[in-house]
């Protein structure tokens, strides 16, 4: 354990003092906060966007400025949350609810310098679970083989489609639809093409940059189409208003500490996300509020809850991405193709093979959770006036970055061409509710399942119960069977039971 | 307006119909060869999951209780916006090779900024978006070319 929290340190020293590192996360943040303050991008859009501009970069600068964007939308949601009312991304909405309140009793400054506080004791909670939790499943690293992962990758892929969304079917639906994907190109093993339409585009296969910009990027600027566009008068405020007020912190200790501790539990799990716990914080902290009648009129507590939630579930959703391979939202799904892109597997053998990469690159989370308490504060007016930029201007921008940065990828046009179609199925899947997650873990590791298993059984000669070598990966299909069976057989109880009660 | 009824159901039968394509492909190539996967086995496995969840989902629409499919309601403008949006991303394809990135990106820049207008079309608000595209057009061009060192199509005129 010191010698994780002795690279840990070393990991802050280096990116204070590494200027690439230091101005990935400034860079980072701030593109973050801009995207978290934009209604119609959010963080995973920001993130797919910003995805093939950066894998030109070393591996610990470009995640390094992936992260900050993550981090800097969750901090920047609650500007316009506040100002205006109008949450800037998902997470943000159950700010609105006190936040809005407060500011048009003319205490902005307050609600704002108070919702970045409590963003930043969110953060650190999560950062602290996230070093301490990654260190202990990391230590369970060796005893993983090729038999094991490959237990783990279908545990993941099956646990992400039954909860992204509320219907497991349409999650396997676009499981299948994202391996699928992951197929197009020239067969691993034999070398023939597939699915490649006799393109010479296709036979190197998809790119996950490009589908997941075209996806979330282009996908969420199609859909946000429908919102009508953004009129009001911010609230005002006054630098010195934001300035903190330990009387504050002190009054809203216990609703930040119940905020910090829902969003952590709740983002760890696949497929739930930062938004449901908000809800959950916020209503926690209705109930151990010694004034819950004020919740809804402009509450201090009702706003730091749900600020420390979403800001201790996105450090939380990277538990299982570092230490399992297994993202736990959209936004972690587009982070888990820029590892893959930039050479690096999440799963179990990361902190074995990348430790100082690992712990370097936690050492700029924990610098860029600083980094953005100064930046929100000292821009709060611009980011507030920034909701204000008309789409004529701001999406032709967007697009442009989108266009010069997938064609760097390949240097193709052809790409550009598979944004547009995953444009238009991202804006599908959005209007109809399919989940993304899904299809970006099908994507990426049906390619190496397929890999692994093939390879698995030309060895033992067909033999399947070599899946099966290890109490490991054992445990792991009877866990996946489980949680597959699980909900089925619950159903079916549930309605035995109410068949058998008496009408 | 217009109405798109059960566009939910579309899509999973967009799906139904991907799913039995990708099988029926993978029963050509080779599912299992003397008792070990072939070309087509991961195919197989994804088209059936596919085939079958979308057919499960388009089953529970249908007669698990949703009597009542749900619709979504379409601004037909919108998706006029949208099909504009699309045109042009699909007209900088085409013109980036034979006009280079450079104008055929600032292009589709001015071409989606008056799509994408809240206001009514007016002189000044048709000059801003064509100011706005030259001069971030070329600066994005700069970064890409001289800081990233990206070879980008220079087209006919061979500008940058």
């Amino acid at each position: 354990m010191t010698d994780s929290l002795g690279m840990l340190m070393n990991g802050i020293l280096a990116t204070l003092l590494t200027w690439q590192y230091l101005l990935a996360v400034v860079i980072g943040s701030l593109a973050g906060l801009l995207i978290g303050v934009l209604p119609g991008l959010g963080p995973a859009a920001g993130v797919a966007i910003m995805l093939p501009v950066v894998v030109t970069l070393d591996p610990t600068t470009a995640l390094a400025m992936l992260a900050g964007i993550y981090f800097g939308a969750m901090y920047g949601g609650a500007i316009t949350a506040i100002l205006l009312g109008i949450p800037g991304d998902a997470p943000s909405v159950m700010t609105v609810l006190d936040g809005h309140p407060f500011a048009k009793q003319g205490e902005a400054g307050r609600a704002l310098g108070l919702s970045t506080y409590a963003s930043f004791i969110g953060g650190l909670v999560g950062l602290i679970g996230l070093t301490f939790s990654a260190q202990i499943l990391s230590r369970y690293a060796l005893a993983f083989g090729p038999s094991e992962i490959t237990a783990l990758m279908i545990f993941s892929m099956s646990m992400v489609s039954l909860f992204a969304s509320g219907q497991p079917a349409k999650g396997f639906a676009v499981l299948g639809f994202g391996i699928w994907l992951g197929l197009i190109g020239l067969d691993p093993i034999t070398g023939g093409p597939r699915f490649t339409l006799g393109t010479v585009e296709l036979l190197d296969g998809l790119d996950f940059a490009v589908v997941a910009v075209g996806l979330f990027g282009l996908g969420e600027m199609l859909i946000s189409m429908r919102d009508a566009v953004i009129k009001g008068n911010p609230s005002t405020y006054s630098y010195r208003s934001m300035m903190p007020r330990l009387a504050d912190l002190y009054a809203t200790r216990k609703a930040m500490g119940v905020g910090s501790a829902v969003g952590f539990m709740i983002g760890i799990l696949p497929g739930v996300g930062a938004t449901a716990a908000t809800m959950l914080a916020y209503a926690a902290a209705k109930k151990i509020s010694r004034t819950p009648e004020k919740f809804g009129n402009g509450s201090l507590e009702g706003i730091a809850a749900p600020e420390a939630a979403n800001n201790a579930a996105s450090y939380a959703a990277m538990v299982t991405l570092f230490t399992l391979g297994i993202p736990a939202s959209a936004t972690t799904a587009v982070l888990l193709a820029g590892l893959v892109m930039l050479g690096l597997q999440p799963g179990p053998l990361l902190f074995q093979q990348h430790t100082e990469f690992v712990w370097t690159l936690f050492g700029t989370f924990y610098v860029g959770n600083l980094v953005l308490v100064v930046l929100t504060l000292a821009l709060v007016p611009l980011l507030a006036a920034a909701i204000f930029i008309p789409r004529a201007y701001l999406y032709p921008i967007v697009l442009a970055i989108i266009v010069y940065g997938i064609y760097s990828i390949n240097f193709s046009t052809f790409d550009l061409l598979i944004v547009v179609v995953f444009g238009v199925i991202g804006y599908f899947m959005k209007l109809t509710n399919f989940p993304m997650v899904p299809l970006v873990l099908g994507l990426i590791l049906g390619p190496i399942l397929e890999v692994n298993i093939r390879r698995m059984l030309i060895a033992s000669r067909g033999d399947w119960t070599a899946f099966l070598d290890s109490s490991i990966s054992l445990t792991i299909y009877l866990m996946t069977l489980v949680l597959l069976v699980a909900p089925f057989l619950l159903r079916r109880l549930t309605a035995a039971r109410a068949g058998a009660v008496p009408q | 307006m217009a109405r798109f009824r059960n566009a939910e159901s579309l899509f999973s039968l967009f799906l139904l119909l991907v799913g039995t394509g990708v099988l029926s492909y993978a029963s050509y190539s080779g599912i299992l060869e003397r008792g070990r996967p072939g070309p087509g086995m991961f195919p197989f496995l994804a088209g059936l999951l596919m085939a079958a969840a979308s057919a499960g989902s388009l089953w529970k629409a249908y007669a698990g209780g949703e009597a009542e499919p749900r619709g979504e309601s379409v601004d037909l403008g919108m998706v006029g916006r949208i099909a504009l949006i699309l045109a042009a991303m699909i007209g900088l394809v085409l013109l980036a090779e034979p006009l280079g990135l450079l104008i055929a990106s600032t292009a589709m820049m001015v071409l989606i900024g008056l799509t994408c207008r809240a206001e009514p079309l007016n002189r000044r608000f048709v000059g801003n978006v064509i100011v706005v595209s030259i001069l971030f057009g070329i600066a994005n061009h700069l970064f890409f070319k001289y800081f990233l060192k990206v070879p980008l199509p220079e087209g006919l005129f061979g500008l940058m």
